[in-house]
Formats: structure tokens, sequence, C-alpha cells
């Protein structure tokens, strides 16, 4: 089963630290949520494991392998696929076109892999000649997610996949992510929304300051008051 | 007196090159020199517009054309005297660049440099098919020009002598000259501000767009000025003296000497008649190693040759410490009238939509004076859009916004800033080559004269930046360039802050000292409207809270209400299920 | 009045002709602007080059339809390498690769002065003479631009359009970093995108070496209204630029048969100057969202 440990990883960027001290592991098939607040570090984690930063300290071990410095195409190759937050999608091109995309380092999209996707994400199977563009977010999520899922990694590191989405889309993207584990897939959950992470996660991490400071199941984490203090501050709710 | 020293050789060299001018009349370097000089006086028309400016203009050798051939017609057909025919080639110059300036304005980067491109090749076409300009075969200059007597001396302009390479350095250094007092103005940092971040100048009330035209039409003077001594040296002008293969030249000059330095212009000119009348070992040779030179200067030493210069020497004669600038931390006074009941900012049915998506749906809220409030949300409820509604960088569809009483949308985000309404950016914006006390002096240019402290060193005190004061804004960590970023609205005198996201990434240590300064600002009577997610310091400083998702307001109130408002825990925590 | 309508077919019809040479050398401008974001100003000298090398090798007895492929793939694998080793080490700074750029019209234009000096050449013409049709007169090798152009064309939109590579390139002009995180290799493709273009520049100067005589300086007026056609069309869109191309031919044309020569190379500035004006990004670039 796959195994993806980050140790004490430190990311510089534009001359300041981002990252002081990282360290988490994901195995095979669970979802394991990343929380804590803008500026936390999430989305620049999942970009360091990713390969588009490259960390100066720590190491990043798949399998027990170090892969520092491996750069993204390559990372996807080894089985981590990233959907990065805000969408992304290839807007110039159709939604067949960005699935393509997502499928392309195994070859041809068949279409075993779009009846899989589309099994996932059933509102893209009528907007696959559509410019992706013109998709709404919430449809232009599920594509990009789907894009992810095409590389058929172990791995994939999600970014906010709720981010500026209605309640309802929500909750479908919620139920796909839900299913992943069961495909045999794991998921590193980046999300603001901290009761939709914690409810398809089994486990989590908190990060606070560019550091992951608390680590526990879904329900501790649910429970704790570093979780609360750091979405809340502590204050009266 | 070690400053003194650090000031010298700049003036030593062309002491230097003075002496040289006068007491060598061997033919050969004269000429060096008077192509080196005239290089000089192109480059630094780019220099202005381009390395002060930010703005890469391709017309600066056309402009001058301009200039040249208004000139000569001038002076020959038209029967001017030399002196006013000159006059009017280099006010033509200016008079086109308005022109051309101004219908470039909503055009940046490489689009603004092919645009000034079609600009100059066009006037190349016009030269070349005039009858008055001689078309392709050109028309000759109005021959020497006078010689000076001054009481006993005489200056004899055309100088086989070295009387016209000493008028071209004289020119040189009266624009140069010229250039560092205008960088000593207020103008002057206002440009610079603009080149740095037009977006952060608009912020603290420099009207980007006209400093973009004043850049674009001072470098026009400069090239005016280099068009006409070019058309005297050569004592002939003809389209293709002004055409895309002298302005490779000027641009090779430039970069080869540094640019947005005084002196790079001279450095590279001089630099680049040397090596083309000493090397020969032919014209092409010369131009392929000049052209490999500016490709391995962009990759490796995008700087240019003066700023390395320089650089040794402050190693060998290095900076003396500051005098340290003592100042308390005092109180922020704002400007504008003292504390009143009534509102000071007034939202009312703002929207905005980006394609399809209300980013801001029907918002309505007032500020009143001396108030912290604090406007939250889930990531995507439209938090920024508001903002930036609010302080004029986007127009919106619908919905007014009063300041003081009186509506201001339709104004320009510099025109808010200059009232007192002025924000801050989510990622740290600086003006980064300007030290941070540049920085601060340059937003705090707009506010109206204050008897006492120096406003600046009252910040600079407050803020804690005293230690970073002399450093570069690019040399600060990502939390000092977030405290920069207010100190900067705050600077400006502004009478409310809209701050985003000020405490993101910040340790906890700074989101004390923000705390600190917030609770400060209101004291002093600053209002502060702040987007946050750091829901600690915002129930903690904010007076009242307004709550955004999907770009609507779903509560308003006290921090205690807010927070027991179930609509809020379910946008922020999510729905509980 | 009358005269007016009868010369107007003949300037058409030329103005097609040159648009089809502008467009060639425009949507390899493109390739380049749209995935690496350089504005390559060196892309006349390597119209030049493409053009004395065919002259070369003609005049050593090779064949023209052999000379042009060779030219081709030689500057195309010389693309590759300007793009590997001056323009990415400064990717980041988008007016670095102008500058690049720049040192490379001087490098190129005067290793061509170096070697063939400033005298005019004369290809040996392939395909002399004209045809007459409905009342138009058309130059043979005219005609020949047209249709080498309309291969490149419609050989440009099927790879793009309908293989993995050229949805692969589209993807990378369009977002980067997604497109890295898909496992496309960007910076092949930066490469490959520059080589391309490189070579369609130097299809450009055989065509061109076929058509007038050669002096150091006769790249560059392709590339200036190549860059105007690339821009007024939207910089960045393949469609733009064969559009834009298009209308500076007509511009050009028309203005040399209805003013004069100075008329005409004013002409397509003019229709620059007016058309950024009033659509700053370019008639077919939509897609561009303002960030802040």
């Amino acid at each position: 089963m796959t195994e993806l440990t980050l140790e004490g990883v430190r990311v510089r960027r534009g001359g300041a630290t981002v990252l002081h001290d990282v360290s988490l592991s994901v195995t095979g098939a669970e979802v394991v949520a990343l929380l804590g607040t803008n500026g936390a570090g999430k989305s620049t984690t999942l970009r360091t494991i990713s390969g588009l930063h490259r960390p100066y300290a720590g190491e990043i071990r798949l399998n027990g392998k170090v892969v520092n410095g491996t750069r993204p195409e390559n990372v996807v190759r080894r089985g981590i696929a990233h959907v990065p937050e805000g969408r992304q999608v290839f807007v110039g091109l159709t939604v067949r076109e960005n699935l393509e995309m997502g499928a392309r380092i195994r070859g041809r999209l068949t279409s075993a892999d779009l009846d899989r996707v589309l099994g996932l994400f059933p509102a893209l199977g009528s907007m696959l000649g559509k410019r992706a563009g013109v998709l709404s977010g919430g449809q232009q999520q599920m594509l990009a997610i789907a894009r992810g899922l095409l590389a058929r990694p172990e791995l994939l590191l999600l970014d906010e996949p709720s981010l500026g989405l209605a309640p309802k889309v929500v909750d479908q993207i919620g139920a796909a992510i839900g299913q992943l584990p069961a495909l045999g897939m794991g998921v590193l959950l980046v999300e603001q929304n901290a009761t939709l992470a914690l409810d398809v996660a089994s486990r989590g991490y908190l990060m606070t300051g560019g550091r992951t400071i608390t680590e526990g199941t879904a329900g501790e984490l649910g429970r704790s008051e570093a979780v609360r203090a750091a979405y809340f501050g502590g204050g009266p709710a | 007196m070690t400053t003194g020293l650090r000031r010298l050789p700049p003036w030593l060299g062309i002491l230097a090159l003075c002496l040289v001018v006068l007491l060598v009349p061997d033919e050969s370097t004269q000429n060096t020199l008077t192509v080196g000089l005239i290089w000089a006086l192109w480059a630094a028309s780019l220099n202005i517009t381009w390395g002060y400016g930010g703005q890469f203009s391709m017309a600066q050798v056309a402009l001058g054309g301009v200039s040249a051939y208004v000139f000569v017609i001038l002076a020959t057909r038209s029967g001017w005297p030399v002196f006013l025919a000159i006059v009017a080639g280099i006010v033509s110059a200016a008079v086109v660049s308005v022109v051309i300036g101004y219908m470039c304005l909503r055009l940046s980067g490489f689009r603004f440099a092919i645009m000034t491109l079609a600009f100059a090749l066009a006037g190349v076409g016009l030269a070349s098919s005039m009858e008055i300009t001689g078309r392709t075969t050109g028309i000759s200059a109005p021959g020497p020009w006078p010689t000076l007597r001054i009481g006993p001396l005489t200056w004899d302009l055309n100088g086989t002598d070295g009387g016209f390479t000493l008028l071209l350095l004289v020119v040189f250094l009266l624009l140069t000259g010229g250039m560092w007092l205008v960088l000593r103005t207020r103008q002057g940092r206002a440009l610079l501000a603009v080149r740095e971040d037009q977006l952060l100048a608009e912020s603290v009330g420099v009207a980007a767009r006209r400093y973009r035209v004043l850049a674009f039409v001072l470098g026009a003077v400069a090239a005016g000025v280099a068009g006409v001594c070019q058309a005297q040296y050569y004592q002939f002008i003809y389209p293709s003296l002004f055409s895309f293969s002298t302005l490779v030249t000027v641009i090779v000059v430039l970069v080869l000497g540094g640019r947005g330095l005084l002196f790079g212009p001279l450095v590279g000119g001089l630099l680049y008649a040397l090596l083309t009348n000493t090397l020969h070992i032919g014209g092409q040779f010369e131009q392929m190693i000049f052209g490999a030179a500016i490709i391995l200067l962009t990759v490796f030493a995008r700087h240019g040759l003066t700023y390395y210069l320089s650089a040794a020497v402050r190693l060998v004669l290095p900076r003396p410490p500051a005098e340290p600038v003592r100042a308390e931390p005092g109180p922020l006074a704002p400007r504008g009238g003292g504390l009143t009941d009534a509102a000071l900012l007034e939202i009312s049915g703002l929207t905005k939509a980006f394609g399809g998506v209300r980013a801001v749906d029907d918002v309505s809220f007032t500020v009143g004076s001396a108030a912290v409030v604090g406007v939250i949300g889930p990531n995507g409820a439209g938090k920024t859009s508001l903002f930036n509604l609010v302080s004029g960088f986007v127009r919106p569809d619908a919905g007014e916004v009063r300041w003081e009483g009186r509506a201001i949308t339709g104004l320009p985000a510099f025109e808010r800033s200059r009232r007192g309404l002025v924000r801050t950016f989510q990622r740290p914006r600086t003006f980064p080559a300007l030290t941070v006390r540049e920085n601060l002096v340059i937003a705090a240019e707009g506010r109206p004269a204050h008897p006492g402290a120096d406003p600046v060193e009252q910040i600079v005190a407050t803020f804690g930046l005293a230690e970073l004061a002399d450093r570069p804004a690019s040399a600060l960590s990502y939390g000092d360039a977030k405290r920069l970023g207010v100190a900067l609205a705050v600077a400006t005198g502004a009478r409310m802050v809209l701050l985003d996201e000020p405490a993101a990434g910040l340790n906890t240590g700074d989101v004390e000292l923000l705390r600190r300064d917030l609770l400060e600002l209101r004291k002093a009577g600053c209002s502060v409207l702040l987007i946050e997610h750091h829901m600690e310091l915002v129930l903690d400083v904010c007076d009242e809270i307004v709550v955004l998702d999907a770009g609507r307001v779903i509560a308003q109130g006290t921090p205690a209400e807010v927070s027991a408002h179930p609509d809020v825990i379910d946008a922020y925590l999510g729905s509980a299920r | 009045m009358i005269a007016v309508w009868d010369q107007l077919p003949q300037a058409v019809a030329n103005g097609l002709l040159l648009a089809a040479l502008y467009a060639i050398v425009a949507l390899g401008l493109t390739l380049i602007f749209g995935v690496l974001d350089v504005v390559n100003f060196g892309h006349g000298q390597l119209v030049t080059l493409g053009a004395y090398l065919v002259y070369a090798l003609v005049s050593g007895s090779f064949s023209f339809w052999i000379a042009v492929p060779v030219v081709m793939v030689a500057l195309g694998l010389g693309g590759l390498l300007m793009e590997r080793f001056t323009f990415r080490p400064v990717r980041s700074i988008p007016i670095n690769g102008l500058l690049v750029s720049i040192g490379w019209i001087a490098i190129i234009g005067n290793v061509i002065s170096a070697v063939w000096g400033p005298d005019q050449y004369n290809m040996t013409r392939v395909l002399p003479g004209s045809l007459s049709f409905a009342g138009l007169s058309l130059s043979r090798s005219q005609l020949l631009v047209l249709g080498v152009s309309i291969v490149v064309m419609v050989v440009l939109s099927l790879v793009l359009r309908f293989t993995s590579g050229g949805k692969a390139l589209r993807a990378t002009a369009q977002n980067r970093e997604a497109a890295a995180l898909v496992g496309i290799r960007t910076r092949r493709l930066d490469a490959i995108a520059f080589g391309v273009g490189a070579a369609l520049a130097a299809l450009a100067g055989g065509l061109v070496a076929n058509l007038f005589p050669l002096d150091p300086s006769v790249g560059d007026s392709y590339m200036v209204y190549a860059f105007v056609a690339l821009i007024v069309g939207g910089a960045g869109s393949a469609a733009g630029a064969v559009v834009g191309s298009i209308i500076v031919g007509l511009a050009v044309s028309l203005a040399q048969t209805f003013g004069s020569t100075g008329v005409a190379s004013v002409a397509p500035f003019v229709v620059l100057i007016i058309v950024l004006f009033f659509r700053p990004a370019g008639l077919f670039r939509t897609d561009h969202e303002a960030t802040l």
C-alpha cells in the first residue's frame, strides 16, 4: 500500500519561511483532513508535495523513498495527483479534452474511464462537448476532481473542493470524496469547511503558522479545543 | 566625511571626462567620446521612461526623430533662428508624446511596447514618404552652430577641438541633473511608486495614469534633445537614422550601463562607443558581441554594469551607519474633522457579477467614525470583491458608496484614497526597490502638513519599523511586509482603512502587535473595516461584524450576536450533518 | 470612380496573397507567445536567415523543394536550443524575454551581414510566371505561398485540435501550473513551441526568397507586420493571428493600390493603433480575467 510521509518539511517563499515544520503521513485507502485557517500553510503543503515548491529542509518520502524536488509532471507519474485550489480547469478546452489531459499520463481516455468518472459526477455527462470555461463553479470543481482521478493516482491531494460552492453541490462533492477510499485511493483533503472535512475523513491534522500541531481521528479533532480555537479563537460560540 | 567620499566617484569620473574632452584633442578619442555621449543621451531618454517610469517604450528614437526633423526643417526652410528651432523641435517631441502617451494608457507590458513601436514605425513610414522630410533620402541640417563668447572665453560649439563634445557632455549633465532633481521632488517619488506598483500607488493616493504620461513625456523631452544632437552631429538626417536598428542599439546601451541608474546611460554609451571604435574587428562582429552581451546580462546580471560598479565602490567605501532618527510612538492623528456621529461610509445595494457569478450581491451597511467593523465569511464569500468596490479598484454593476455623506461611486481609487478612504491588499504589496522609509514618505505625501513630529518617523516608531527603515521593502519578511502594508495605509492620514486579512500568515507575536495597532487606530479616531479569518482577533477588536456568504450579508451585529447566530456557524464550520 | 472598382479585385487578391505570408510568420509568433509568453522580436531575423540559407542551398544546386524542409529542420533545432539556453533562464520576468530576443536580433542580423554582406541576391525562382484568372493576374510563386499557408493553417489547427500533444500545448498555454499537475512536460513543450515557431519562420523565409531579392533586412517587415497582425487578432489566439494577417494584408495592399507606398507603410500601424485603442486585448481575446 502506498504511503506518503512528510517529516519536518520547511519551505521558503519570497525570502520568508512559510512552512516551518510539517510532518504528516497518509496511507493507502483513507481520507486524511488537513485543517487550519487561511495562511496556516495547508495549500503550500499540498503544493510542496506535488513539486510546485521545493522544501529546503525535511523529507518527503513516498513508500520509503525520498522524493524531494521531483518536478510536478513526475510527481503525478508516481501516483500522486493534485487538484489545486480554485479549480484551475483548462478553460479553452472542452470538458472531454480536460478529461483527456487527466488521463494523458496513462494514454488515451477510454470509455471505461469515462463511465467511471461520470458515475461519480453524472452532471458532467451532458457537458462533454462544452468549453470548460462556460461551466458553473460547481461543475468546474467536479471536472477538476475528475481530471485528477483519471491519472488513477494512489493518492489524491484535494485543495478546498468546497470553496465558493452552494451547499447542495458541496454535499455532492463530499459524497464523491467519501467513495474514493473504496476505490483504493488515499485522499489528503484541505478544507476550510471543517465539518465537511471531518465528516468524510477518518483522521486529520491541524495546522497553524506553517506547522502541523495536532493529529487525531476525525472524532477527536471534532471535539478538540485546539480546532475550535483555530477557527473560532476560543471565544464565545 | 565618508558620505562625501561615497558620493565622489561618479563626479570624479565626470571631471576626468571633462579634462579628457578639453585636453586631448586626439581626433579618434574625441570621436569616441562624441559618439558615446550621443548614445548616452538616447539611452537617458529610454532610462527616464523605462528605468524610472517602468514603461518599456519603443518610440523613444522616433520621438527624437520628430524633434530632429522639426528642428532641421524650421531652421533651414522656415529660416527660424537655430536656438528657437531647437526648442520647437523638443517641444514638438513632447507634444507628440502626450498624444501617444494618452492613447497607450490602457496598455502595459509588451502591448505598450508594441503599440509604441507601431507609432514609431508609422512615423518612420511617414518621414520616408513626405516631400518636406526629403523622403528616404533625407535633408541637410542647418550647418555649424555659432561660437559662444563670454568675455575672454570662447566656446566653439562645433569645435573639432572638443567644443561639440563638451557641449554634449554639458547637455547630458544638465539632463541627468534635472532628473536627479525631479527624483527628489514629490512628483519624482510618485513616478517611482507607479513604476514599482501601480495599484499600491493608486491606493495611497497617487494619480498613477497621470504619472505614466509624465514619465513618457519627460523621456520624450530627453529624446528630443538627443535627436537634435544627432542631427547636428551627422549634419544630415534620413528616416532610417531613427529606425528600429537604432532603437535596438539604444536598448543595448541602456541594458549594458544599467537601467534605473542616473549614470547608467553614460557608462553604457561610452563603453559602447569605446568598444566599437577601438576593437576594429569589423562592425558585424562587434554587434554580435553586444547581442551576446545583452543576453548574458539579462540572464546573469540584469542590473547592468553601473550597478555592479557602484556596488563595488560601496564595498570599498561602506555606507556609514545611518543616524537614527528618534521619534516617539505617538497618536496617529488622522486628517479631517473630529469625531462625529454621522456615518462615515455608507454602502447601499452594492452588486458586482463576474461572468454570471454574483461575487457581491446587494450588500448594504454603514461604518461610523472611529469604529472597527469586521467583515467575515468563508473563502469565496465576496469579501475582497467588496473591498475592491468600496476602494474604487472595480466598478460596481449596481449600488452606491457614500463617503462623508457624498456619493463616491464613480471616483477613481486614488481620489478616494486622498479623501481618507484607504485600502490594503491581501497579498502584501510594497514598493519593493525603495526603502521602508521611502515607501512611507510616498504614502504620507498627500497628507496635509501637520505641525509637530514628522509623520513618517512617527509611523516608523509606532509600527516598530525603525530597525528596518533603511532596508529595501523587497528584503522584508512576509510578516513585516504585511505590517508595512498597514503602515502605508495609515501613513496617508486615512480616516478609514480597509484591511484585507492583515493577520493572515502572521505568527502569534505579530498578531498581538496588530491587535495593539488596531486599537490604537480606533483611539486616534480612525475607522477600520477589517476582513479577517483570525476569529479571536475579530471577536476581540471589532465593535460590529458583518458576515458575508455567497456575496450576501447573512448576519450583522455585535461580536456576541454574530458568533451565536446559527447561519454564521453554518456558513463557517459548514452545515452540521 | 470606375477605375477604383476595376482595381479593387486585384488589390484584394494581392492583399490576401500578402496575408498568406504574414500568417505563416504570425502563427509562429503566436505559438511562442501563447506558450512561453515571450515576445520574440528576433523572429524577423529568423525569417531572413531562413531566406538566405534556402538561397545558399539552392545556389549549391539543391532543389528548392529539398532546401526548404532542410532549413526548416535546422532552424527548428536552433530554436529549441535558443529556448533552452537563453529564454528559459529568464522566464519569470516577461520583459526579459523581450530583451533576450533583442540580443538575438543583434547576433543573427549581424551574422547574416558578416556572411553575405550588404549586396542583394536573387535566387533562381521556382514556379516563375503568372496565371490569369477572371481578369486577375496572379503570380505562380505567390499562389505557392497561398497554398503553403493554407496547408500550414490546416495542419496546425488539426494538430492543436485533435492530437494529444496539440491539446497538451493548448492546456499549457491556458494554465501552465495545472498542465504540470496533470503530468504535461511543460518545459519540453516550451522548447517544441519555440522550435516550431522558428521552423515556420524558416518556411516563410524560403517563400520570401522565391519572391523577392534578398537583403539583410528582408525579414524585418514580415516580423513587424506579423506582430501587428498578432496583436490586432489578439495575442495568443491562432485564429486571431490569421484574421489579423488578413486585415493587415488587405490594409497594405489597398493602401498601395489607392494611396502610395508611403501610405502603405503606415496603414498597418494605423489599423493597429485604432484596434488597440478600442480593444486593448485585440479582436479575438476575450477570456482574460482581471485579477487583483
